[in-house]
């Protein structure tokens, strides 16, 4: 499980998460939503001890901060955001460096890497440049490398960002296969909510302001009130309303 | 890629060999190769040796050849730590202030006694390249973006202050003008000793960290949510190959673009694993500074510094790749 209270995260004076708390037991998916500079991204890198922070971090009981980066890796798996890399390693090449915290040797564990590229669909081209995948594939790509990592936890930053609406569908349809990892994914649309059956935790200036996993009234209020933009209800799926 | 980079690193084995021979071959003696390849035979395993043309080769080119050839590695293998770990293109062994270090103690070496020039070039690029380190060393860990600044800030200062120890001393300019532009004359098989070890020790160095040094291709914090320790690969690989690169200086004095166009030319050929580039990379620098130390020993002018070779056959290199790189 992993446990946070009273996280506070200072980047020099400004405080950019306040006395935030959340809970996110195995299997667990929670949707992270706020608008830019809420906090979210802040919270990923404290739970990954990327930033000093206030409060408490822990995973499975212990204290992120006395942690080693392996152990850390071993608990926690991130998907940040990347539009491009410049580099020419292949896609199996790029997947395999998740193995990294997991096993010294990384050609031995050839098998598992090819089934976490199975798994993202991206089979056909596990042996292009990763220099020359779409904004979508090398997403995809990014969640098999933390796939292979192995982990009970997966953090998203934005995941599906910049990708066409196809795309959106294919990285929600990993997450929501990942039935035994604790996901926290943070976005600033919708579509995460339409997707994934899991809890919303709303942040607004670095503080919690709603949390709840039932599609009602009130979510929506709340949506509309952080994000100043009316929600609508069509069919069951939510959508911001722009006209 | 992989069985690219092997057939890649056998052809370059056999060019280090093949330019060996040549460079053995190049000089005011003229030596036919059949001559130069009996005679080692006959000093190595018959213990026979032609005594004149025994000394020509064994205590003249070939330390010299052989020290081109390591130093080249170390200039390699130290440029393509510095790319990778600062993630900048332009980097090159030099750019922790390793450079000014050594030529303020060879400034202040000329000063006193040309026999203190290594000594005092070794002890100032330490001096200078700790404390780059020390400036940028931020809750425990080296900021590779501080490390720049600190190392040019360092190497400005450094550079001030032996510039004016050489314009008090002009009559001296020439000795530090020609050190300064580097050079493998008088090569002994004393250095040649010691740079070897060097290489010994960077190369497998920098070959246990390469699968780090892949992953901090992707950025810090990518590598460190991978659970890579950046801070401890920065300390051990930058530490290293500042330590060879400064030993290399105090020897040879500071010739530049063989840190710099090695590593480019290795990535090109096969691609960015530092598994095969560690190997690749030095072999490349071998190559390119032996063939610019023999143009340089062998011009119509007499002996001129391998600097301006290695800038002639560096600066074209580098412009055709960032040619490329725009029209990628």
């Amino acid at each position: 499980m992993i446990e946070i209270s009273g996280l506070t995260v200072r980047y020099g004076g400004k405080i950019a998460v306040d006395h935030v708390d959340l809970t996110v037991q195995d299997g667990e998916k929670i949707i992270l939503m706020g608008p830019n500079g809420s906090g979210k991204t802040t919270i990923l890198k404290a739970i990954l001890g990327l930033v000093p922070y206030e409060g408490h971090v822990k995973i499975d009981g212990e204290e992120i901060v006395k942690l080693s980066r392996r152990e850390i890796a071993r608990r926690v798996a991130y998907v940040p955001q990347i539009f491009y890399t410049p580099y020419t390693f292949s896609v199996r090449e790029f997947v395999s460096m998740g193995l990294y915290s997991v096993v010294r040797d990384w050609l031995s564990a050839d098998g598992v890497v090819d089934r976490a590229i199975m798994r993202v669909g991206l089979s056909d081209l596990r042996e292009k440049s990763v220099n020359t995948l779409s904004g979508g594939e090398l997403q995809k790509a990014v969640i098999a490398r933390a796939l292979v990592q192995n982990s009970r936890y997966i953090l998203m930053d934005e995941p599906t960002a910049h990708l066409d609406i196809g795309a959106v569908k294919d990285v929600l349809d990993i997450v929501r296969s990942m039935e035994d990892r604790g996901v926290i994914l943070v976005s600033h649309e919708v579509h995460p909510l339409n997707r994934i059956d899991g809890t919303l935790i709303l942040l607004n200036r670095g503080r919690v302001v709603y949390r709840g996993n039932k599609r009602d009234p009130e979510m929506e209020e709340k949506l509309r009130d952080v994000f100043g933009v009316r929600v609508n209800d069509a069919n069951g799926a939510l959508q911001f309303d722009l006209s | 890629m992989k069985s690219r980079g092997y057939i890649f690193t056998f052809f370059l084995v056999l060019l280090t060999f093949a330019n060996t021979v040549i460079s053995l071959y190049i000089g005011p003696v003229h030596i036919p190769i059949p001559v130069i390849l009996e005679n080692i035979y006959r000093t190595l395993i018959r213990a026979d040796p032609n005594w004149t043309v025994s000394t020509i080769i064994f205590y003249v080119r070939m330390p010299r050849i052989i020290l081109a050839v390591l130093i080249g590695m170390i200039l390699a293998i130290s440029g393509l730590v510095t790319q990778t770990i600062f993630r900048n293109p332009l980097g090159d062994p030099y750019l922790t202030g390793v450079s000014s270090g050594a030529a303020l103690g060879a400034a202040i070496g000329f000063l006193i006694s040309p026999f203190l020039v290594p000594f005092l070039a070794f002890f100032f690029a330490m001096l200078a390249v700790g404390i780059s380190f020390l400036i940028s060393r931020s809750g425990g860990e080296i900021r590779a973006e501080i490390l720049i600044l600190a190392g040019i800030s360092v190497s400005f200062l450094f550079s001030a202050v032996a510039s004016y120890l050489i314009y008090l001393k002009e009559y001296n300019l020439r000795g530090v003008l020609f050190w300064l532009l580097g050079g493998l004359y008088g090569a002994t098989w004393s250095e040649v000793y010691y740079i070897f070890i060097a290489v010994l020790i960077a190369i497998p160095v920098i070959l246990a960290f390469r699968k780090e040094l892949d992953i901090m291709l992707m950025g810090d914090e990518q590598a460190k949510s991978l659970g890579v320790d950046t801070g401890k690969v920065k300390t051990v690989t930058l530490l290293v190959t500042s330590l060879v690169t400064s030993l290399a200086v105090s020897f040879v004095g500071i010739i530049g673009f063989i840190g710099l166009v090695s590593p480019h030319i290795g990535r090109k050929i096969v691609g960015e694993s530092h598994a095969m580039l560690a190997i690749v990379a030095p072999l490349i620098g071998a190559n390119l500074l032996l063939v610019s130390d023999t143009i340089a020993r062998s011009t119509p002018q007499g002996e001129i510094p391998v600097g301006i070779i290695t800038a002639f056959i560096g600066s074209p290199v580098l412009i055709y790749l960032l040619f490329r790189r725009r029209r990628m």
